[in-house]
């Protein structure tokens, strides 16, 4: 009875914890309704690869949302970001540079979005949603009525990274020898186990033969990477993309992040209150406006995500997004109050409305009945996490 | 000792008056009462000593030395520690990362520092045993616990960090009696480790019950200093109530 109490307590106080039981339930749903069709790699791998790039957006806006801010301006700025970043390699700009373009160019409009907040004090809800049309109207401007960019018009060719032998060389070495300081790190700190210590050791090895597989193809020689496809292209014999990885590593390095540093308890603290966190020597207002330049630098990153697959972008790109998102953030049981919420929560959040977008078509349900599902799990998702939280 | 003086300190907001020509001073292990009518300025000169409003003119004196704080965060680095009201504590984050918000544990992992959740949580749970207080389970959330255990937490967090000065902003305004028995214990204690205790009280008989003066304030001026020896209840209340000193005084 204790240990069921325990772990009754433990769900209770884990954010993400209605979502994880929402998702298994309309997972099964489904897995019984359609089981051919909805258990089949062509459709988990079409819900994963459609979800990678708004769970990106969902890492910010999650990160905003526990410091209690909104931000609505995320799709426009994954616009703006996403037709830098063409635009720059379709003229010849080199594809590495022309990627930290439209990331500064992200960091700079979610800049703007955090120094309109802290000078004003306007609510973030109102100065996104300015910022949302005003970003959207530079796209909008540039390219003139109607038209797409696409990246064929242009070229023949996929952009190709060249990395210098020696450049990988040492770029291998020092991924090395960072998991061997992380390692020492581990093995020095207090109580660990025999178990943890045998683990570390396999990594380690892991890494050292992972080292070894990747030099010795290319002993020296330049190495070619296919620059859309590193960022988005298919892994594997399925029908996966690399999307899904980026997806699932921001999100598992903003979870480490949010849970485990300084910077993610001042980011609770500012949102679960404000004052006591200032008197503590937080300095809120920092929290906020770094809190959204990374979100403009997920959206940016996002934006040029998909455009590797996309290869093309148009005016309205990302429009709309925002919401989905923030309908799948509030499902993954973030608190639009601040100072609660999980990015694991997020990403559940996010898979779970892609599935229901899969599922109801295989279901032969209407494509448009998909809003209402959505609107209604958020509003159920809310109901049932206040619920569970008054438990706590 | 003179642990801490304020002299001749005045605070505008705008072409707001809400200090003016303040004289006060703190000697260490003596129990301070701060009084005065709502919108007196106790807030706002608490607010000055610890740095959320650095004073418009006047000098500050910490030790011998001059001293300007212009943020809370170089106030607590000379050790004065606050707590206040309804502002202490983050009711959403757990006791022990409320314990040490702003001054975490760390261990190093490689290039990066991480909290150490485990340290943070035997480190609060023992420093607030010290003191007194147990817990169940320091990673529990601040929001299950009841209005005195708050206060109790602040407490100690401004304890354990080595304050020199401890700054109360009605710490027993929303207690039950004994919870406020405990608050008072507290500062009892603090008072015994040689820290001066500044707090403000609606409450004339916590007044006599702990401190050793009482500073009286009176729309953003001072009305005076006394030695709870030489007052009586009626006297403080007549001076709060802004009916000037009494004649026998």
């Amino acid at each position: 009875m204790k240990r069921y109490d325990a772990i009754r307590t433990r769900l209770a106080r884990s954010p993400e914890a209605g979502a994880a039981a929402g998702f298994s339930v309309i997972f099964l749903v489904f897995a019984l309704a359609t089981p051919d069709t909805f258990l089949s790699h062509s459709a988990i791998s079409s819900i994963l690869n459609s979800q990678a790039v708004p769970g990106i957006l969902a890492i910010g806006i999650t990160l905003l949302m526990i410091s209690g801010e909104f931000d609505l301006s995320v799709g426009s700025i994954l616009g703006v970001s996403s037709l830098a970043f063409l635009y720059a390699t379709v003229n010849d700009v080199p594809i590495l540079l022309a990627a930290a373009i439209g990331l500064v160019i992200g960091c700079l409009l979610g800049l703007i979005n955090g120094l309109l907040l802290i000078s004003t004090g306007i609510p973030s809800f109102i100065i996104t949603l300015g910022t949302m049309l005003a970003y959207r109207a530079i796209p909008l401007t540039v390219i003139s009525g109607g038209r797409i960019i696409r990246y064929a018009d242009y070229s023949r060719e996929s952009p190709v990274l060249e990395v210098p032998g020696l450049v990988f060389f040492i770029l291998t070495l020092a991924l090395f020898f960072l998991v061997l300081w992380i390692a020492r790190d581990i093995w020095r700190a207090r109580n660990q186990s025999i178990k943890s210590k045998i683990l570390l050791a396999a990594a380690i090895l892991f890494s050292a033969y992972l080292l070894l597989q990747a030099l010795v193809p290319h002993p020296l020689t330049p190495v070619k990477i296919d620059f859309f496809d590193a960022l988005n292209g298919r892994v594997g014999t399925g029908n996966y993309r690399t999307s899904i990885l980026w997806w699932i590593g921001l999100t598992s390095v903003f979870a480490i992040a949010l849970s485990q540093t300084r910077f993610g308890n001042a980011v609770f603290a500012t949102g679960g209150n404000a004052q006591a966190a200032r008197l503590q020597g937080i300095r809120i207002d920092r929290v906020r406006v770094i809190n959204f330049v990374i979100s403009g630098f997920l959206a940016a990153l996002a934006g040029i995500i998909q455009v590797a697959r996309l290869k093309s972008v148009d005016p309205l790109r990302g429009t709309g997004l925002e919401l989905e998102v923030i309908a799948a953030v509030v499902i993954g049981g973030t608190l639009l109050t601040g100072g609660y919420g999980s990015l694991i929560g997020s990403a559940i959040g996010t898979a779970l409305t892609g599935m229901l977008r899969t599922g109801l078509v295989l279901m032969q349900i209407p494509s448009n009945a998909f809003r209402g599902a959505i609107g209604a799990i958020m509003i159920a998702a809310v109901v049932i996490n206040n619920f569970v939280r008054k438990e706590r | 000792m003179v642990l801490l003086e304020l002299k001749n300190i005045g605070r505008r907001f705008g072409h707001i008056v809400a200090l003016k020509g303040i004289d006060f001073t703190l000697e260490d292990g003596e129990v301070l009462a701060l009084l005065g009518d709502n919108g007196a300025g106790k807030s706002t000169l608490i607010k000055v000593i610890t740095g959320v409003y650095p004073p418009s003119e006047g000098d500050m004196y910490f030790g011998d030395e001059v001293i300007r704080f212009d943020s809370p965060q170089d106030a607590r680095d000379q050790g004065i520690e606050t707590v206040y009201q309804d502002l202490a504590l983050v009711p959403s984050m757990s006791i022990s990362r409320n314990f040490y918000l702003g001054r975490e544990l760390v261990k190093r992992l490689g290039p990066f520092t991480l909290c150490d959740q485990a340290a943070m949580d035997t480190g609060a749970a023992a420093a607030l045993g010290e003191i007194g207080i147990h817990i169940r389970n320091a990673s529990e959330s601040v929001a299950r616990l009841s209005g005195g255990e708050r206060q109790s937490i602040a407490i100690a967090r401004a304890l354990h960090f080595g304050s020199r000065v401890l700054i109360l902003d009605e710490p027993t305004s929303a207690l039950s009696v004994g919870e406020t028995r405990k608050v008072l214990s507290y500062i009892t204690a603090a008072k015994k480790k040689g820290i001066g205790v500044v707090f403000i009280t609606h409450n004339i008989s916590h007044v006599f019950e702990v401190a050793d003066r009482a500073t009286i304030l009176s729309h953003g001026e001072k009305v005076g200093d006394f030695s709870i020896c030489d007052v009586t209840q009626d006297d403080i209340a007549a001076m709060v109530m802004g009916q000037g000193i009494p004649e026998h005084l």
